[in-house]
């Protein structure tokens, strides 16, 4: 039993490339938070809804595709799936956390900005506007 | 108890060598079957499902498989019963898949079992076929252990009996190399008690030192025999292992959420492929990225034929041609119960039906027209209408048209082309034309068996069904013109152009939906027209052919450049097309997706190539060129035709962001120059944008 190896490599699906699957994700999740998406929710049989695969499922199946051999064999389908979960929860936690970020930043963006205006209005006329951050009842007198 | 026998454990690649160091001295080598000999593209209980399906399709009255778990269940709970009076008989617990296929049938509720349970295990055997193919290699492994002189025999834990299994391994080419089987449910002892084994040893008159084992399960083909004294060469295969645990997971995965169906039929297509080449050029790529695309799209076509009583189908040139090929070879396989209706290839195109379709030579009548391509030139428009030149335009002369190839501007208000269509000369002269256009096209029509059946489908690739519109126009005078339903790739849905009696549906894509996502298809439509596109060119008119069996032949004309493309660039993408059809059709038993329930991977994979297109095929879009044959007669290019500079410099700062975008819009497939620039995320920040800017776009009710 000499010769070359006789046991061709084997062909699995060949997985595609992490970023587009990454950045189509998120524009489906930026997308899934508009006004048209609503539309076509509210407007749609229920079959035409596009199904939103869950975070985990995905990563699950990466890593089934991308870690080596022996590692998901050694590893198994239920650890690589509590695997997969806590990736998931992890981009969840960052998402949040991401949010929080973004929302304070506007915030004092906003809180900033609306100071400003109140500024340049009291430097250019007589000052009868309400403060920023004024109550509805400081803003009514004015 | 005797000696232990010895374990060794090796993967596929290792076997050769391992068989040669272990098999000395052995007189037999016995192996497994399943997972060893033959490995599987579906889970063996996903075969069971599949053979539910079949039967609760069978004994329900209407024909469908909706409650096939019921009937999955009660093969469940007759495989313990038969495991339990197995067990009584004092054999091990096995089944013989006959014996339980009577019983099976007969609680699914058939009027004659015998009968079913014949064409049920028929059934379950084409699946077991379909869901095995050998492991790759393992043919020339057992040649040479022959060629050495062993006796090799093989050994199974299965229902299914001993001719079934070796039709199976006939089947896959492996058969020649065994002199003797043994299988659990015709010897009523099993792998995994250890009784088969000892069977095997007496039958074959051997001790436990002259057999060598080979398998897969640890306990059942590596602790049971080692047990016994039987040397055993266990396969341990990562690979293989990984290939398992993702077949398995998709299997759970689409069970659960439908997204995953598509990429589970993917997964038991393209794994493991005998057809596919492993690795190919950009357009062979294309090719395996669009035959899943347009696969699904004829089985759409087949289920909306059923659903609509549509009696004749017709391809419409040129990408029709595709998809009639699709459609018969899945017809040839499907068989008559498909009951689909007889399909026809029509040679139309936009310039050869527009005329018939007129109602008169006027403003409104052109408006389907000028609509998507206004400013035309006379030239132009009369080559639109096809009307000959040299008798229209000296009568455009008196009208003041010096120059035909000047701009009209607006049609509508261009006053020498109202004096033009005014012209009762025109007029007489069009309404010939337009009658003698008509009548060849209805007797071409007639031939292929448009007027045959009260409603008719027209299978097209897309995109605003203009030939339907022209075709119901241009027959609805036929005292028998049928009912109309297109059945569209991508459609994109112009309301003003709707007809009675005339409907039309969109696949992949249907604006009326008014779904962003699915737009995706319209982002790169030239994609999928010049990749479905029959080669033979243009329609251009019809001529008579007397005598002839279709009396009417198409004139048709070849462009230089889409002749090209079309050498050069389209052979890949069909032979990819056509490797995958063949793959397809060969695991078509296992293969239950709907079209609907695989549409939403198939959108994911469109969105990964035309939102984030590989660099290779970004460039490789430079080469392709496509003739546009009606409205403009050009030739389309795909390099980029803006200007950065007028973009970014030509107005204020503030709306230069603004200003970048819609220069990218009006591009063909903006991602894909985008993806040519090399920017790192521009791909990324134009999806976001896009999708901000299409978000807001409500559509109006």
């Amino acid at each position: 039993m000499s010769g070359p190896p006789s046991f061709p490599r084997p062909r699995p699906v060949p997985p595609e490339p992490l970023l587009p699957l990454l950045f189509r994700r998120i524009s489906f999740a930026y997308y899934r938070r508009s006004e048209r998406y609503r539309w076509y929710v509210a407007h749609s049989p229920i079959d035409d809804i596009h199904p939103v695969p869950a975070l985990a499922d995905a990563l699950l199946l990466e890593l089934l595709s991308r870690l080596p051999a022996r590692a998901v064999r050694a590893l198994g389908l239920r650890s690589l799936r509590g695997l997969a979960r806590g990736l998931a929860f992890g981009v969840r936690c960052l998402e949040i956390i991401g949010k929080y970020l973004f929302l304070s930043a506007r915030s004092v963006y906003r809180a900033l900005r609306r100071l400003g205006r109140w500024a340049r209005r009291t430097r250019s006329g007589p000052a009868t506007a309400a403060p920023p951050f004024a109550t509805p009842a400081e803003r009514a007198h004015g | 108890m005797g000696e232990r026998g010895r374990l060794a454990v090796t993967d596929f690649r290792g076997l050769r060598a391992a068989l040669a160091q272990r098999s000395a001295g052995k007189r037999v080598i016995g192996f497994d079957v399943f997972d060893t000999l033959l490995r599987r593209r579906v889970e063996p209980e996903t075969v069971k499902d599949l053979a539910a399906r079949w039967l609760a399709g069978r004994v329900a009255p209407d024909g469908s498989d909706r409650n096939w778990r019921a009937v999955r269940e009660h093969r469940r709970r007759l495989e313990w019963e038969h495991y339990v009076a197995a067990e009584r008989a004092g054999d091990d617990a096995e089944y013989r898949l006959r014996a339980l296929a009577v019983d099976w049938a007969a609680a699914a509720g058939a009027g004659d079992p015998a009968a079913l349970a014949g064409e049920l295990v028929a059934h379950e055997l084409t699946l077991e076929q379909c869901a095995t193919f050998p492991t790759p290699g393992i043919a020339a492994v057992l040649a040479e252990l022959r060629a050495a002189g062993r006796r090799l025999v093989f050994v199974s834990d299965s229902y299914l009996s001993l001719d079934d299994l070796w039709a199976l391994l006939r089947q896959h080419g492996l058969a020649e190399y065994f002199a003797a089987g043994f299988c659990s449910s015709e010897a009523r002892r099993t792998k995994r008690s250890g009784r088969l084994f000892r069977h095997v040893l007496q039958t074959e008159g051997l001790s436990a030192r002259e057999l060598l084992f080979v398998g897969d399960n640890p306990y059942s083909d590596g602790e049971t025999p080692s047990r016994l004294g039987i040397d055993v060469l266990r396969i341990d295969d990562a690979e293989e292992a990984r290939r398992r645990l993702r077949l398995r997971c998709l299997e759970e995965l689409a069970a659960r959420d439908r997204f995953w169906i598509g990429a589970l039929q993917r997964e038991i297509v393209e794994s493991e492929p005998r057809h596919l080449r492993p690795a190919g050029n950009v357009e062979y790529r294309l090719g395996r990225l669009l035959a899943p695309q347009f696969i699904m799209f004829t089985r759409w076509v087949m289920e909306q034929t059923r659903a609509l009583g549509l009696g004749r189908l017709l391809f419409l040139s040129r990408e029709g041609l595709t998809f009639l090929r699709i459609y018969r070879r899945l017809a040839g396989v499907l068989g008559p119960r498909a009951g689909l209706p007889p399909a026809a290839y029509v040679a139309v195109s936009r310039i050869a039906t527009f005329l018939p379709s007129l109602s008169g030579l006027d403003i409104p009548a052109l408006r389907r027209m000028l609509r998507q391509y206004d400013n035309q030139t006379l030239a132009h428009l009369l080559r639109n209408l096809s009307l000959p030149p040299d008798e229209f335009l000296p009568l455009a002369r008196r009208h003041g048209f010096d120059d035909p190839h000047a701009p009209l501007g607006t049609a509508a208000t261009c006053a020498p082309l109202r004096a033009f269509l005014a012209d009762p000369e025109v007029q007489a002269r069009f309404t010939a034309h337009r009658d003698r256009a008509r009548a060849l096209l209805c007797n071409y029509l007639r031939a292929k068996g448009y007027f045959a059946a009260p409603a008719v489908g027209l299978v097209d690739i897309g995109w605003k069904a203009s030939i339907q519109d022209n075709l119901v126009r241009a027959t609805a005078d036929v005292p028998d013109h049928p009912t109309v339903h297109g059945l569209y790739f991508g459609l994109w849905h112009i309301a003003e152009d709707d007809v009675p009696g005339s409907f039309k549906h969109g696949y992949l894509a249907d604006t009326r939906r008014g779904d962003w996502l699915e737009q995706v298809v319209f982002k790169n439509g030239s994609v999928f027209e010049m990749f479905s596109s029959a080669g033979h060119g243009g329609v251009v008119g019809y001529a008579p052919r007397p005598g002839a069996r279709v009396p009417v032949r198409p004139l048709l004309q070849v462009e230089p450049a889409e002749r090209l493309t079309f050498r050069r660039y389209a052979t890949d993408v069909f032979r990819a097309i056509d490797d995958y059809l063949r793959e397809y059709l060969e695991r078509l038993p296992l293969l239950v997706g709907t079209p609907a329930a695989c549409r939403p991977y198939l959108l994911d994979q469109l969105r990964r190539y035309v939102l984030y297109p590989r660099l290779d095929d970004a460039r490789a879009f430079l080469r392709y060129s496509h003739v546009e044959s009606f409205g403009v007669f050009h030739q389309t290019t795909y390099e980029f035709k803006g200007s950065w500079r007028r973009a970014l410099l030509g107005g204020t700062p503030l709306g230069a962001v603004r200003r970048v975008l819609q220069m990218l819009q009006r591009e063909f497939w903006p991602e894909a120059y985008l993806r040519r620039l090399r920017v790192p995320l521009a791909n990324f920040v134009y999806d976001l944008l896009d999708t901000r800017y299409a978000g807001r776009q409500v559509p109006a009710p």
